[in-house]
């Protein structure tokens, strides 16, 4: 049986996945401190957390989580999944290459006493990213 | 193994890779370790040993600092900060001199006190924009 925090979380996943941003911003509090560490990104608040997630669709107007598995830590949980989608905006300097990708994605979130996330970090491949759209050449 | 105990597991996982400049150390792996790192393909012990020798040998002072240890079950969770001064080739990138600071997370599943699999994702794109071979 999986957590209260769990529970938050999955729940602000599945509302990502439905677009609906003021439900998925609700998984933070008023002032979370949420680091995007593939794109060197800080958001210090729910409102500069809602308008991070909604630009994922931006880039990628079929954006979806997958495969999302939870581990319960607590006053910590961490969440592994995949992001799967089509290409058809900008990716930071990069234009749309239509392409389709699979990005994996590590997260971790800190939750206070009212079941609000305070603090979260956000772990991807942009590199690996950038390589699947051809944006980069492979390493040699 | 009480959770304690397999929490103790996953900082002593990357702490032994920068005593030992590589690694990961053998007696912490199970016989059928397996590493899924970013974007690379399924890497066992042997393999890994290669991939991280390169990282030292490319950043001689690379170093792991420790910042969440978070368990649950057989499984441990590490958030750290990758932090190494590019002084040699790094898949074909010559020295650079310049230093970097990534983030870093490791889900490590833990069987009978071994790690049997690693899962990791840290900032590659941010390390090769640091080091000035990819465009910010």
């Amino acid at each position: 049986m999986s957590s209260k925090n769990v529970d938050v979380l999955r729940h602000a996943h599945q509302a990502f996945n439905a677009k609906n941003f003021d439900e998925a911003g609700k998984l933070v509090a008023a002032t979370a401190k949420v680091i995007d560490h593939g794109r060197g990104l800080t958001m210090s608040s729910r409102q500069e957390f809602r308008g991070w997630l909604e630009a994922f669709f931006a880039m990628s107007a079929d954006l979806k989580l997958v495969e999302a598995h939870y581990i319960d830590g607590g006053d910590y949980v961490t969440a592994q999944f995949r992001g799967v989608g089509k290409q058809d905006g900008p990716l930071g300097p990069f234009p749309s290459s239509d392409k389709p990708f699979s990005l994996d994605v590590c997260e971790v979130w800190h939750f206070n006493a009212n079941g609000e996330a305070d603090e979260g970090h956000n772990y991807s491949d942009g590199l690996g990213l950038a390589i699947q759209l051809g944006h980069i050449p492979p390493p040699a | 193994m009480s959770t304690a105990e397999i929490k103790s597991i996953g900082p002593r996982f990357f702490k032994e890779q920068d005593r030992l400049r590589g690694g990961p150390a053998e007696e912490l792996c199970a016989s059928n370790y397996v590493a899924h790192i970013g974007g690379n393909p399924p890497m066992n012990l042997a393999a890994h040993k290669q991939f991280a020798g390169a990282f030292y040998s490319a950043f001689p002072d690379l170093n792991h600092t420790i910042d969440d240890t978070i368990a649950d079950g057989d499984k441990v969770v590490v958030r750290f900060t990758l932090r190494g001064t590019h002084t040699g080739n790094f898949m074909g990138i010559p020295a650079t001199k310049k230093s970097m600071t990534v983030g870093a997370i490791a889900i490590c599943h833990v069987v009978n006190g071994k790690v049997a699999e690693l899962r990791a994702q840290f900032d590659q794109m941010g390390m090769m924009q640091q080091l000035g071979v990819i465009p910010t």
